[in-house]
């Protein structure tokens, strides 16, 4: 068989293994990896209202699902995010060899969805602040374990 | 009063509140829908596609008026215009309620809505799949048919 035949061949192989099938379930699957990172590192990490595990962390996610992605770390402002979900590329793929049964099942196995964003990164805000003026007040917070990002302006020795 | 006065009146007495207190104020209890059961959906249909789920293994926990639970791994079908799609399936049964013997659930997400009634070892009802096929199609509601039997 010649290199050309052998093409052909194998053009016609996927064309049938596709014909009515669920192109998106088969090609992408059912589920979405997801990695989340935060900075500074550790952070909870908290979907759907479960938690999952510790940044960094993957979590594998339903694609026909909606999700919310919460991080926490003491001493920061907790973070939220709500998943999009949009139609995938292999909607195309479904058009041409599934047709409507196709994009049906991929629907209903969640297939035909990608989440959105692919990769969390969340940069954690203090939840204290170091400094803030009050009318004609400055107030300077005052804590055993200093962010790291602060100027120092002074410290507290202990009298003995 | 006489003795027997008294007696007739303590007896009166003790019978009206045992009927008060000894009553059965609670009502019908809800169906017990834990254990093992298998799921079919058959002509959930729309937009000139028909779905299918055929006998689906199905776990479910029962915490008083409320249950979850997992299904599958089942195989979906779809049809439309002669051609014909299938894939395998699996999940969790969310937003479980069940009160006396009217029951509701959802595959997943509430896209795959279920409501029904029970009845000893069967239970069945109508099935509404709301699927987003994107782009100028956008959702379309599938309605059909679904029973259960438990195992």
């Amino acid at each position: 068989m010649t290199a050309t035949r052998m093409m052909r061949f194998l053009a016609l192989a996927l064309v049938v293994g596709l014909a009515g099938a669920a192109c998106a379930t088969i090609m992408q699957g059912t589920s979405q990896e997801l990695s989340i990172g935060s900075s500074p590192t550790g952070a909870r990490v908290i979907v759907d209202g479960s938690q999952a595990g510790k940044t960094p962390f993957v979590a594998k996610l339903k694609r026909k699902e909606k999700h919310v992605v919460r991080l926490e770390l003491d001493g920061y402002k907790p973070f939220e995010m709500a998943l999009s979900r949009s139609t995938s590329g292999w909607v195309w793929g479904n058009l041409i060899f599934g047709g409507l049964p196709g994009l049906a099942i991929d629907a209903i196995t969640g297939g035909l969805y990608k989440l959105k964003p692919e990769q969390v990164q969340a940069t954690l805000e203090s939840a204290t602040t170091a400094y803030r003026e009050d009318h004609d007040m400055i107030v300077v917070a005052v804590v055993l374990h200093p962010d790291p990002d602060w100027q120092r302006i002074g410290q507290l020795s202990r009298d003995d | 009063m006489s003795k027997h006065g008294w007696l007739l009146l303590l007896i009166a007495g003790a019978s009206l509140a045992g009927g008060c207190g000894g009553g059965d104020s609670t009502g019908p209890s809800n169906a017990n829908l834990a254990g093992s059961w298998t799921l079919s959906a058959s002509n959930v249909s729309g937009q000139g596609v028909s779905c299918g789920l055929a006998n689906t293994p199905v776990t479910i926990s029962q915490s008083g008026g409320t249950f979850t639970g997992t299904y599958g791994p089942g195989t979906v079908t779809c049809v439309a215009g002669g051609q014909s799609s299938s894939a395998t399936i699996q999940g969790t049964i969310v937003n479980g309620t069940v009160d006396v013997n009217a029951v509701q659930f959802d595959l997943d997400t509430q896209d795959f809505h279920h409501t029904g009634t029970v009845s000893g070892n069967s239970m069945s009802g109508t099935a509404r799949w709301s699927i987003d096929l994107g782009g100028s199609i956008g959702v379309v509601v599938l309605n059909g048919n679904w029973s259960a039997a438990k195992q």
